[in-house]
C-alpha cells in the first residue's frame, strides 16, 4: 500500500509531457492493415474497400467494363447518402460509358485511361490522384468518390459534393442548449449519413438486415470497428435476425423483440433522435440500430445513467454541466419520491417536520375529507390526465391546457376544499422534476412508478418507501442491457467512470472509455492535455541554474 | 467452480457485504453497548475485539484460499470425510439460520418498538424477508452490488448519526478508563467477537471472488472498517448518552434521537432507520443466499433458487417464536448467542484445520486439492 | 417467461398487498386527526395518589382563521388529565381530546413546584420509555406553581407559548447565561451518574397587574401572566432542593463551562458607584479534583474573555495600563463572586452537588472515590473549593475613549 502510494506520488512529480513521451497506443484495428500503396488488382482492391468498411450497405461500388476483348475495368466507389448518385452518374459514370475513345481500350491502357480522366474526361472541378490506401479510403468516408482503373496503382478521388440537406428539423423531445439542431429523419439513408457525416472514417460499419416478412423493412446496425466489442455486435446481429414478424413499422416495435429485461418499467435500450447521441454512444463502444421510416434510432447497451444525460452536457462547459447533471440526477429522485415521501411523513411521521410546518400542514388540512394518500393518488392522475391531453392537442392548445389544468384546476380544488395547497406544490414540483429527465422513456417509467410508491408510504411510511426502494434498486441492479449491467457505473461502482456520472469532468480528463463497452481500446485521447498557458522562460531558468550549481 | 451460481464479485463487493454482517447489530441492538457493566469502556472492547477478528478472518480466508473453487460446505467435506463434513456444513448452516432469525426479529422489533408500535411486528417481518429474498434470488453478484453501494449509504449516515448529536455529546463521560477493571470488558468483548465470527461467511464467498487471493486482504479491511465505525459508535453513544447508555434497547438509535441542528434539522431518526433498513436487507439476503446455496451444495441440488422462498418463510414463524421479546432478544444475542457463535467458528475453523493437518501428515505431497 | 411464473409474481404481489393493507390500518393516523402536543406539565392531582398532567395542543385551524392567533382565540388548547401513573393520565386524555395528543412536536417538560419536591423519579420513566417525547425536550421547574395552574406566559411575538418560552429561553442562555438549559438527556444523565446532582431550568409567572397598560396590541385579560425563564432549579436526588437565582445560576455555568455570553457589572475603576458594562465573548473552564492527605479538594479554573460595552462615566484605557488592568481584576472578582454565590447555596443550603464535582473525582480518582462517595453528602459541604479566574478584556468597540460629553457641557 505504501508502496504503491510512494510510487503514485512519485509519478505525480514527473511532469506530464515527459510520461506521455511513452508511445500511446493508437487505437487501430489490427485485421486490416491501412498502411501501403493500393493493388495494381482491381479485385484486391475492391475486397480492400470492402473489408475496410465492412461491406457496409451503404457503400456503393460500381464496377464498369468497356474496350474491347475482355475490355478494361473501373471501379466508382462512394457512399450512398454521402454523395448525390445523380451527379455520380451525369458527371462521371456517363463520361467514361459514352466516350468513344474508351470503346477499344483494353487492360494495357489503362494508363491511358487515367490520363485522359485526369485530362478532363470527368466534369467535376475536384480531382486529385491518390495513391495511398489510407488516403483513398479516408476520401471514400469523406464523401468523396473514387474511381480505380484496374492496372494503375493510382486512383482518382473527385470531390462531387452534392450532399442534399433535407428538411431535417431539431428533435421535438430532445431539445438542447447548445449543440448541433439536426436530427434524424425518416429516409434511412439520410440517417446513416448524418453519422458518416460524423465519423468520416471507414471504421464506422454499418449492416444491413430486412425485418418483416411483408414489410421487409430496412434495418441496419452501426458500430465502430475496433471499438465495439465483437460479441455485442453479434449478440445484436441474432436478436435481430431472429425476429420473424410480418411487418416493423417502428424502432419501437423492434425495441420490444430485443431488448433484456421485458417486464420491466425501465427501458434497457435507449432510442434518440439525435445523431450527435448516437455519435456519442458509438465512440463509447455502443451500437445502434436504425430502422428505415422513423427518426428514432436505438442504442445498445444503455446503462440508466444514460437516461440522465443529454447531448449538451459534453458542449457545454463542464462545470455548468455538471451542475445540470446533478439537478436531473436529484430531480430524478424528487419526481420517483417526492409524493411518497410527503404522504409518508404526513401520516406516520410527523415528527420529521418542523413544528411551525407540521401545525401549517395541518392547518391547511383542516375539513379535507381524503387522506393523504388519496389526495396525493387523486392529484396525480388528474396531473397526468392533463399531461396526456396536452400531448395529444394541436401544438397551440397544448401549453394552454397545461397552464388551465394546473393553475385553474389545482387553485379550484383547493378552493373546494379538496385537497390542500401543499399537495399541489408537491404535485407541481413532481411534475415539473419529472419533465427534467431527458429520455422520455425514462421518465414515464418514473412517473409510473410513484403510484406504488404513493401506495407503500400509505400503509407504511417509511418503512414502505424503503421497501419500494429496495425493490425497485435490487430490480436495476439485476438488469442487463445486452450483457451490460444495467447500474453499470453505480452498481457495481467502476470508480474509473464515475467522472461522467454525476458530474462531468473537463473532456481532457474524459480520456477513457466506459469499463464494459470500451474495453477493446480503452484510452480514448492523448494524456496530458489539459490546456496550460505557455510555459514562461523565467520558470526554467532557476532550474538550468540549479543544475549549474549542483555541477 | 460450484455450479450453482455463476456470478463473480470483485475483491471491494467482498469486502462490502462482510461490512454489513458486522455493521447491522450495531445500527439495531448494539449489544456491544447494552451488555455492558460499564459502558464506558465499550470502545476499548471494540478495539479488542476488532484485533482479535483480524486473525481470525485470516484464518477463514487462508482456509478458503487453499480450496479457491469450494465453499466451505464443500470443502469440509473434502477435508473431514462425507459424514464428519456433512456435519460441519449442518453446524455453519444452523448457525446461520440463527443468525438470519436474529437479524428479522431484531429489525421487526426495531420498528414495532421505536417507528410504528401499533402495527403488528410480523408485517415488518414480512416485508423485509421478501426484499431479501428477491435479492437473494437474483444472486450473489447483484446482492454484492448492491451491497457495494449500501456500504456507502449506511456508512455515510452511520458518522451522521454519530456526528451531528454533537451538541449533546461530553467526552468526559468516556473517563474514566477502565474503571472497573479488565473483567468488565469480556461481555462487550464477547458480544462483538460473537457477531466477527459471522465471518465464518468468507467460507462461502471466495469460491465466487474474481480474484479469490485477495480474500485476506479485503477480509482485513472489513473487519477494519466495521471496527472503526462500532469504534466511533461506541465512543458517541457514551459521549452522548452517558451512564445511561446501558440502558436503552437501541443506543444508536436514542443516539440519532438526539440530532438537533437549527429548528428544522431534527428527529429524523425515522429516516437513519429507513437506511439502516437496507444494511439489514442486504445482510439478510447474503445469509439467506448462503443458507440456499449451502443447502443446495449439501444435499446435490441443482438450482437454490426455488429454496429462497420457503426458507424465509419458514425463518419468519421462527423468529417470532424464538424470542418472547426485545429484551429477551438482546440477552440471547449478548449472551448465549455470542458464546456459541465464538465456540461454533472457533470450533468449525480448529477442526478444519486439524483434518488438513491430518490429511497432510496421512497423505504427504498432496498439497493441493482441486 | 412461463405462465406459472406469472403466476408466481401475482401470488407475490398478492401478498405484498396483503401484507401492506392489514398494516395501514394500525398505524395510519391523518395530519388533520393528530394533536400535537407542544410542552406537557406534570401534577400532583388533587385526589390522592394520582397525577395530573396538562399539555398545550395546538390549534391548527385557529392559524386559517383571519390572521394568525386573533386575540379572541389562542392559539393552543391547555387540557388537563389524571391518572395513577403518567401513562395512564395521558391516555385519559384521549377521554377530553377528539384528535388524538401526540408528543413528538413536545419542547418543555414542566414540574410543578410541589411536585418536584416530592420527587419525580417515579413520573420520569414514562418520558424515556415512550418513544414519542423526545430526548431534546427541556426540563423545566415551575417556581411557586403547579405546573396545571401555570399557565405559561403569553408572549406577544409568539401565538404559542411553548415556542415564545422556547425563544426566550434560547436567548437567556446565549446571550445572558443566567438560565440553565437542560435536555432530558442531559437531566437523565444528572441523576443516573454518581456524583452529581439535577439541575433544571426555572421557570416564574410574572402577572400583569390589571391597572397597567397593556404593552401590546393584545388585551390585557390575554396577557395576563407573562413567563420568565431564568434561574435554575436545583435536585438533591430526585427531588427538588431549592432555587438557584440569576447570579447563582450564572456561577453555576461558569464552573460547568457552559457561559456563552452575558452583561458583568463591574465599578469602573476611579469612579465611585459609576458602573461599566463588560460583554463576555467566551469562557472556559477546569474542574480538577484535587485529593492532598486524603482530603478532597476542587479547583476550579475560569478563563473568560470580555469587550467594555458600555462604561457610565469618562473612560481612557490608553491613560494607564492599570486602568485596563484594574477593569479585568474587577471581571474576575465579579466572576468569583457569581461562582461563590452559587458554591455558597449549593453547600450550604441544599448540600446538592450540582457541580457534579463528586464525578470530576469519579473520573479522576476512581479508587479514592468509592470510598469518598458513601460519605460525600458530608465531604461536599466541607469541599476546599479554589477558585481561580484568569479574565482578558480584548476590546473596547468602535471608541478609543468615551466622548467628554458631559464635561464640556460643564464647560460652556
Amino acid at each position: 500500500m505504501v508502496f504503491r502510494a510512494l510510487s503514485r506520488l512519485v509519478l505525480r512529480m514527473v511532469p506530464r509531457r515527459q510520461r506521455s513521451a511513452i508511445p500511446s497506443q493508437r487505437g487501430s484495428d489490427p485485421q486490416i492493415s491501412l498502411t501501403g500503396k493500393l493493388s495494381k488488382n482491381l479485385r484486391e482492391n475492391e475486397s480492400l474497400i470492402r473489408d475496410t468498411f465492412g461491406n457496409s450497405s451503404d457503400l456503393v461500388i460500381r464496377k464498369l467494363r468497356f474496350g474491347s476483348g475482355p475490355g478494361i475495368a473501373m471501379l466508382v466507389v462512394h457512399i450512398d447518402g454521402l454523395v448525390d448518385s445523380a451527379l455520380i452518374s451525369d458527371a462521371v459514370i456517363r463520361p467514361i460509358a459514352v466516350t468513344p475513345e474508351f470503346f477499344e481500350m483494353d487492360k494495357q491502357s489503362s494508363a491511358r485511361v487515367r490520363d485522359r480522366i485526369r485530362d478532363g474526361l470527368i466534369s467535376v472541378s475536384d480531382i486529385s490522384e491518390v495513391s495511398d490506401k489510407s488516403d483513398f479510403l479516408t476520401a471514400i468516408a469523406e464523401g468523396k468518390c473514387g474511381i480505380i482503373i484496374d492496372g494503375s496503382p493510382d486512383a482518382f478521388v473527385c470531390d462531387i459534393g452534392g450532399f442534399e440537406m433535407r428538411n431535417l428539423e431539431e428533435p421535438m423531445n430532445e431539445v438542447v442548449i447548445r449543440g448541433p439542431r439536426e436530427g434524424f429523419c425518416e429516409v434511412l439513408r439520410v440517417n446513416t449519413s448524418l453519422l458518416r457525416r460524423r465519423i468520416r472514417s471507414p471504421r464506422l460499419w454499418i449492416e444491413e438486415f430486412a425485418v418483416g416478412r411483408i414489410s421487409r423493412t430496412q434495418v441496419e446496425i452501426v458500430y465502430l470497428k475496433g471499438i465495439a466489442d465483437e460479441k455485442l455486435v453479434q449478440e445484436a446481429r441474432e436478436r435481430i435476425r431472429r425476429i420473424d414478424i410480418d411487418s416493423i413499422q417502428e424502432s419501437g416495435q423492434l425495441e420490444e423483440y430485443i431488448e433484456d429485461a421485458p417486464y420491466s418499467p425501465f427501458p434497457t435500450i435507449l432510442r434518440t433522435e439525435r445523431p450527435d447521441r448516437v455519435v456519442g454512444g458509438l465512440l463509447e463502444g455502443r451500437i445502434a440500430i436504425l430502422t428505415d421510416g422513423t427518426p428514432f434510432a436505438l442504442i445498445v447497451p444503455v446503462t440508466i445513467t444514460m437516461f440522465l444525460t443529454s447531448p449538451d452536457d459534453y458542449f457545454e462547459r463542464s462545470f455548468i454541466a455538471s451542475a445540470e447533471r446533478l439537478i436531473r440526477h436529484t430531480s430524478f429522485f424528487v419526481g420517483l419520491f417526492l409524493p411518497s415521501l410527503y404522504v409518508a411523513v404526513t401520516t406516520f411521521h410527523y415528527e420529521m417536520l418542523p413544528t411551525t410546518l407540521v401545525i401549517a400542514i395541518a392547518a391547511q388540512h383542516e375539513g379535507i375529507p381524503f387522506p393523504a394518500v388519496f389526495e396525493a393518488f387523486l392529484m396525480e392522475v388528474s396531473f397526468e390526465i392533463l399531461r396526456e391531453a396536452a400531448v395529444r392537442l394541436p401544438n397551440v392548445f397544448g401549453p394552454a391546457i397545461s397552464v388551465v389544468g394546473v393553475l385553474i384546476l389545482g387553485e379550484a380544488a383547493v378552493r373546494a376544499g379538496l385537497v390542500s395547497p401543499i399537495m399541489i406544490i408537491i404535485l407541481a414540483l413532481t411534475a415539473i422534476a419529472s419533465f427534467v429527465t431527458p429520455i422520455f422513456s425514462l421518465s414515464v417509467a418514473v412517473r409510473l412508478l410513484r403510484f406504488p410508491m404513493i401506495f407503500l408510504a400509505g400503509s407504511l411510511g417509511l418503512f414502505g418507501v424503503v421497501f419500494g426502494f429496495s425493490i425497485m434498486a435490487i430490480h436495476l441492479a439485476s438488469l442487463r442491457s445486452f450483457g451490460i449491467p444495467y447500474l453499470a457505473p453505480i452498481a457495481p461502482i467502476v470508480s474509473s467512470d464515475q467522472k461522467d456520472v454525476f458530474v462531468r469532468l473537463p473532456w481532457w480528463k474524459l480520456d477513457t472509455r466506459p469499463e464494459f463497452t470500451g474495453k477493446r481500446d480503452v484510452r480514448r485521447q492523448a494524456r496530458g492535455l489539459k490546456p496550460h498557458p505557455p510555459e514562461p522562460r523565467r520558470k526554467q531558468a532557476p532550474s538550468s541554474q540549479r543544475k549549474k550549481r549542483s555541477r | 467452480m460450484s455450479v450453482l451460481e455463476g456470478g463473480k464479485i470483485s475483491g471491494r463487493q467482498f469486502m462490502a457485504v462482510l461490512t454489513m454482517v458486522r455493521l447491522v447489530p450495531v445500527t439495531l441492538v448494539f449489544s456491544m453497548v447494552t451488555s455492558a457493566s460499564n459502558p464506558q469502556d465499550a470502545w476499548i472492547a471494540s478495539i479488542i475485539s476488532g484485533v482479535v477478528a483480524i486473525p481470525f478472518a485470516m484464518l477463514i480466508a487462508r482456509l478458503s484460499l487453499k480450496f479457491p473453487e469450494k465453499t466451505i460446505i464443500e470443502y469440509s467435506q473434502i477435508i473431514l470425510g462425507p459424514v464428519l463434513g456433512k456435519l460441519v456444513g449442518l453446524v455453519f448452516l444452523w448457525f446461520s439460520i440463527q443468525t438470519s432469525v436474529n437479524i428479522i426479529r431484531a429489525l421487526g422489533e426495531a420498528y414495532a418498538i421505536a417507528i410504528m408500535p401499533e402495527t403488528p411486528i410480523q408485517t415488518f417481518m414480512i416485508m423485509l424477508a421478501i426484499m431479501s429474498c428477491y435479492a437473494a434470488r437474483s444472486g450473489l453478484e447483484v446482492l454484492s452490488r448492491l451491497g457495494e453501494d449500501t456500504l456507502f449509504i449506511v456508512g455515510f449516515i452511520f458518522l451522521v448519526a454519530c456526528v451531528l448529536p454533537y451538541n449533546a455529546m461530553r467526552l468526559e463521560n468516556l473517563l474514566p478508563v477502565l474503571a472497573k477493571g479488565m473483567s468488565s470488558l469480556i461481555p462487550p468483548v464477547v458480544a462483538s467477537l460473537g457477531y466477527y465470527s459471522q465471518f465464518i461467511m468468507i467460507g462461502m464467498l471466495v469460491p465466487y471472488l474474481a480474484k479469490p487471493e485477495e480474500a485476506t486482504k479485503y477480509a482485513i479491511y472489513a473487519v477494519l472498517i466495521s471496527g472503526f465505525l462500532t469504534t466511533a459508535g461506541c465512543v458517541s453513544v457514551v459521549a452522548a448518552l452517558g451512564t445511561t447508555a446501558n440502558s436503552w434497547t437501541l443506543p444508536l438509535f436514542s443516539l440519532a434521537r438526539l440530532i438537533s441542528l437549527g429548528e428544522f434539522f431534527e428527529r429524523i431518526e425515522a429516516g437513519i432507520m429507513a437506511a439502516w433498513t437496507l444494511s439489514a436487507g442486504i445482510k439478510l439476503a447474503l445469509f439467506l443466499w448462503a443458507i440456499s446455496v449451502g443447502i443446495a451444495q449439501l444435499f446435490n441440488l441443482k438450482r437454490y433458487e426455488p429454496l429462497v422462498f420457503p426458507l424465509a418463510a419458514v425463518f419468519i414463524p421462527l423468529a417470532l417464536v424464538a424470542f418472547e421479546s426485545m429484551v429477551d432478544l438482546e440477552d440471547y444475542l449478548s449472551k448465549a448467542d455470542a458464546v456459541a457463535a465464538v465456540i461454533i467458528a472457533v470450533a468449525v475453523i480448529a477442526l478444519l484445520y486439524a483434518g488438513l493437518g491430518v490429511r497432510s501428515f496421512l497423505f504427504p505431497g498432496k498439497e493441493k486439492y482441486r | 417467461m412461463k405462465p406459472w411464473c406469472i403466476l408466481r409474481a401475482a401470488a407475490t404481489v398478492l401478498l405484498v398487498l396483503a401484507v401492506i393493507s392489514s398494516a395501514g390500518c394500525w398505524s395510519r393516523r391523518e395530519i388533520q386527526e393528530i394533536g400535537f402536543a407542544l410542552l406537557i406539565g406534570l401534577d400532583h392531582a388533587a385526589e390522592e395518589g394520582k397525577v395530573m398532567i396538562t399539555v398545550h395542543i395546538a390549534k391548527p385551524f385557529s392559524l386559517l382563521a383571519a390572521g394568525a392567533g386573533t386575540a379572541e382565540e389562542k392559539a393552543y388548547w391547555q387540557v388537563s388529565s389524571t391518572g395513577r401513573t403518567v401513562f395512564d393520565a395521558w391516555r385519559n386524555l384521549r377521554q377530553q381530546s377528539p384528535r388524538r395528543p401526540l408528543l413528538h412536536h413536545s419542547r418543555f417538560i414542566v414540574f410543578g413546584e410541589e411536585f418536584a419536591r416530592s420527587g419525580i423519579r417515579e413520573a420520569l420513566d414514562f418520558f424515556y420509555r415512550e418513544g414519542e417525547v423526545r430526548e431534546t425536550n427541556f426540563v423545566v421547574v415551575a417556581k411557586g406553581a403547579k405546573a396545571s395552574e401555570f399557565v405559561w406566559g403569553e408572549y406577544e411575538l409568539e401565538p404559542m407559548p411553548s415556542r415564545g418560552a422556547l425563544g426566550v429561553i434560547k436567548q437567556v442562555a446565549q446571550e445572558l447565561s443566567t438560565i440553565v438549559m437542560v435536555t432530558l438527556n442531559d437531566f437523565l444523565q444528572m441523576m443516573e451518574a454518581e456524583g452529581i446532582e439535577a439541575v433544571a431550568s426555572r421557570a416564574e409567572q410574572v402577572w400583569r397587574p390589571p391597572s397597567q397598560d397593556p404593552r401590546g396590541q393584545l388585551k390585557n385579560e390575554v396577557i395576563a401572566v407573562s413567563g420568565r425563564e431564568t434561574g435554575a432549579a436545583a435536585f438533591k436526588g430526585d427531588k427538588l432542593a431549592g432555587w438557584l437565582d440569576k447570579v447563582q445560576a450564572r456561577g453555576l455555568q461558569w464552573v460547568r463551562g457552559k457561559v456563552r455570553s452575558g452583561i458583568l457589572l463591574i465599578e469602573q475603576p476611579g469612579k465611585e458607584n459609576k458602573l461599566a458594562s463588560i460583554e463576555i465573548l467566551r469562557a472556559t473552564s477546569t474542574v480538577t479534583p484535587k485529593i492532598s492527605e486524603g482530603r478532597p479538594s476542587i479547583q476550579i479554573k475560569v478563563d473568560a474573555v470580555g469587550v467594555i460595552g458600555e462604561v457610565q462615566e469618562y473612560l481612557d484605557p490608553m491613560a494607564s495600563e492599570e486602568i485596563w488592568a484594574s477593569m479585568e481584576r474587577r471581571m474576575a472578582e465579579a466572576i468569583r463572586h457569581e461562582i461563590e454565590a452559587a458554591l455558597d447555596i449549593a453547600k450550604h443550603e441544599f448540600n446538592s452537588d450540582i457541580f457534579g464535582f463528586g464525578a470530576a473525582f469519579a473520573r479522576r480518582y476512581p479508587k479514592e472515590w468509592d470510598g469518598l462517595k458513601r460519605k460525600w453528602d458530608e465531604e461536599f459541604p466541607k469541599l476546599d473549593v479554589e477558585i481561580e479566574v484568569k479574565t482578558i478584556i480584548r476590546r473596547s468597540g468602535l471608541t478609543r475613549r468615551s466622548m467628554q460629553l458631559v464635561r464640556r457641557k460643564e464647560e460652556v
